[in-house]
């Protein structure tokens, strides 16, 4: 037993392991969502949360800054992404790179798999010039792409769609462990592999290479270094203290020059080993009283209250029971899986006139539900129109828009021009229901002369695909 | 000073390292771009992402070859002095930003940048996630 005590003693978690522990637990407090295999669909979504962790993950409450920040700039030409960005400069100006140290999820997971007993890369000049490389990561994948082809209305956050390793963990492979979500499995293409093959070697590299991820990509961290001079808390040198031994630099796992610069992430590291006690945390007078007064507000319990309040508050908010539904209109009785007859939908189109889809037996309908800021929907588009062109009398397709709408749709396909392809918006968001329509697109329904849906799915179609698909419905 | 003795050797491993990531994310990008299946961005992001990695792969051999030439301090050069970078300055310039965080945030809010965080978080994003 003592024995045992002692290894507990030796291998607890330190303060700043629990920390990265809360946060993680609080970032991802929609434990329903693991259960369920759904995503959070709730109000806290409004905010980011400080370190990097995918929306898309089922237990997310909050959204990503990168994936949010990427999304405003690919929208920029039509809304300045002015709230992504005061939500990034509070964050850097009250956290700075503590976010890094302190409070995100793959931070924490990098730190684990550096755990791992093999031997380790030491930083160099060689790690010194690859930090830099987050920098460019930042710039091209993050900033420019997402602004250039946004400009084109053809939406790109190419660091979430091409690097991202927390989108492929706790989103994708979080979904996919769920066996409600095994139709995912039919949406598995080269895409998902390139990002596979990212996440392990990422994986890999930070077993012998401490946060390799956040030293050489992660634009959050690049973001967050800008701030490293002024931001409130984080770790700092007292001048008059510090003799220059060089020991905190030598101890320090990443490519730091000086301790508290941009490439520093807090962990304190540094602060055990300075000989002089030079090193200080930012704030330390206000946040960290070593000796109280002997008639003081108990802080330090007031703070751990709150945020035992935060985690508990956040983790009833994410998973208390859903509110019922209303009940759907009688009109809707049958059904939206394969097999079962289409509900009767009607459903106004831009330009004027209605589509009723009942009104339309005898010909196969093609149903698209899309929207303006996704950019499988965007590109997939093209296909619907030329479908509707070439074989108009044949068939009848409609692209349904979400009744999420984020800019001016008919402004949108003025520009867009499509010339053949109805085009209709879900306003109140019941056609999407009625017809099995969830928290992902684009979904692509195919409806045949008898009215019985013969293809209803998620995931980008190609032409070919779209043709083979009528024909079998014809 | 005394200058630190370079040994190519250390840099050996790393440099096996960066140049299969390298040649990795040629290959991805090549792949990419051959079965774009006629999408156009797919392509370009292919083509873009193979070219970067022979940009990244060239400039990584100019550094490690420029690297042993360049000597590293032995001890580290003292700070600036503090003077230059004054606690009321610092204070200055922190709340100048704080208040433009906030106004940006409250802009946000006001022009819908809010909501439009909203609509992308509560949706998966498939192709985010890999899934196309």
């Amino acid at each position: 037993m003592g024995k045992a005590m002692d290894w507990l003693r030796r291998h607890a978690p330190t303060r700043r392991r629990w920390i990265q522990l809360y946060a993680a637990l609080l970032y991802n407090a929609h434990l329903k969502g693991f259960i369920q295999g759904e995503i959070y669909t709730g109000p806290m979504k409004n905010l980011c949360v400080p370190g990097l962790n995918c929306y898309s993950c089922p237990g997310a409450v909050g959204a990503c800054p990168l994936g949010s920040l990427q999304n405003a700039l690919a929208a920029s030409s039509v809304r300045g992404p002015w709230y992504v960005l005061g939500i990034l400069m509070l964050f850097g100006l009250t956290l700075g790179r503590t976010v890094c140290g302190f409070l995100c999820p793959m931070g924490l997971l990098q730190e684990l798999l550096h755990r791992a007993p093999t031997p380790k890369i030491p930083k160099g000049r060689i790690t010194r010039m690859l930090s830099y490389g987050k920098y460019v990561t930042l710039g091209l994948l993050a900033v420019a792409l997402p602004v250039y082809f946004g400009a084109q209305q053809l939406p790109l956050p190419a660091f979430c769609k091409y690097v991202c390793p927390a989108g492929t963990l706790e989103g994708a492979v979080a979904l996919l462990a769920h066996p409600e979500n095994a139709s995912l499995f039919s949406m598995l293409h080269g895409l998902f592999t390139q990002k596979l093959v990212i996440l392990m070697l990422l994986a890999a590299l930070c077993v012998f290479c401490y946060r390799a991820f956040c030293r050489f990509l992660c634009p959050l961290g690049a973001i967050y270094g800008f701030f490293a001079r002024v931001s409130l808390l984080g770790i700092r040198v007292e001048e008059d203290k510090c003799t220059h031994c060089g020991l905190c630099l030598s101890r320090c796992p990443v490519d730091i020059r000086r301790v508290g610069d941009h490439e520093c992430v807090h962990c304190g590291a540094c602060k055990a080993v300075c000989p002089t006690g030079a090193i200080a945390w930012k704030g330390a007078r206000v946040f960290l009283r070593q000796q109280p007064p002997k008639r003081s507000v108990p802080w330090r319990a007031l703070a751990a209250a709150g945020m035992l309040a935060l985690l508990g508050g956040t983790l009833w908010l994410a998973n208390r029971p859903a509110q019922e539904t209303a009940a759907l209109p009688e009109t809707v009785e049958t059904g939206y899986q394969v097999g079962m007859a289409a509900p009767d939908l009607t459903v106004p189109l831009y330009g004027g006139g209605e589509f009723h889809l009942w009104e339309n037996r005898g010909k196969v309908t093609v149903l698209n539900f899309w929207a303006t800021w996704c950019t499988p929907c965007v590109a997939e588009l093209p296909y619907f129109d030329r479908l509707a062109e070439e074989m108009g009398d044949q068939v009848r397709v409609v692209a349904i828009h979400s009744n999420l709408v984020t800019e001016d749709v008919e402004a949108w396909l003025e520009k867009a021009g499509y010339a053949h392809l109805p085009m209709a918006l879900d306003e109140s968001g019941e056609i999407s229901q009625a017809l099995g329509v969830s928290t992902m697109l684009p979904v692509t329904v195919i409806v045949d002369a008898e009215g019985r849906i013969c293809y209803n799915a998620v995931g980008s179609v190609t032409y070919a695909f779209l043709l083979e698909q009528v024909q079998a419905a014809q | 000073m005394e200058k630190e003795k370079h040994s190519i050797g250390r840099c050996v491993p790393w440099a096996l390292v960066a140049v299969t990531v390298l040649l990795a994310a040629w290959a991805v990008g090549e792949t990419l771009a051959i079965y774009a299946s006629g999408s156009y961005t797919r392509e370009l992001a292919g083509r873009a992402l193979g070219r970067w990695s022979w940009g990244a792969a060239l400039w990584l051999a100019l550094a490690l070859g420029g690297s042993r030439f360049r000597p590293v301090p032995a001890r580290i050069p003292p700070r600036k002095p503090a003077q230059e970078h004054p606690v009321r300055r610092l204070g200055l310039w922190r709340g100048l930003l704080y208040a433009l965080a906030l106004a940006l945030l409250i802009l946000g809010v006001g022009n819908q940048g809010m909501r439009d965080v909203l609509v992308k978080a509560i949706q998966i994003c498939t192709e985010c996630i890999g899934l196309g």
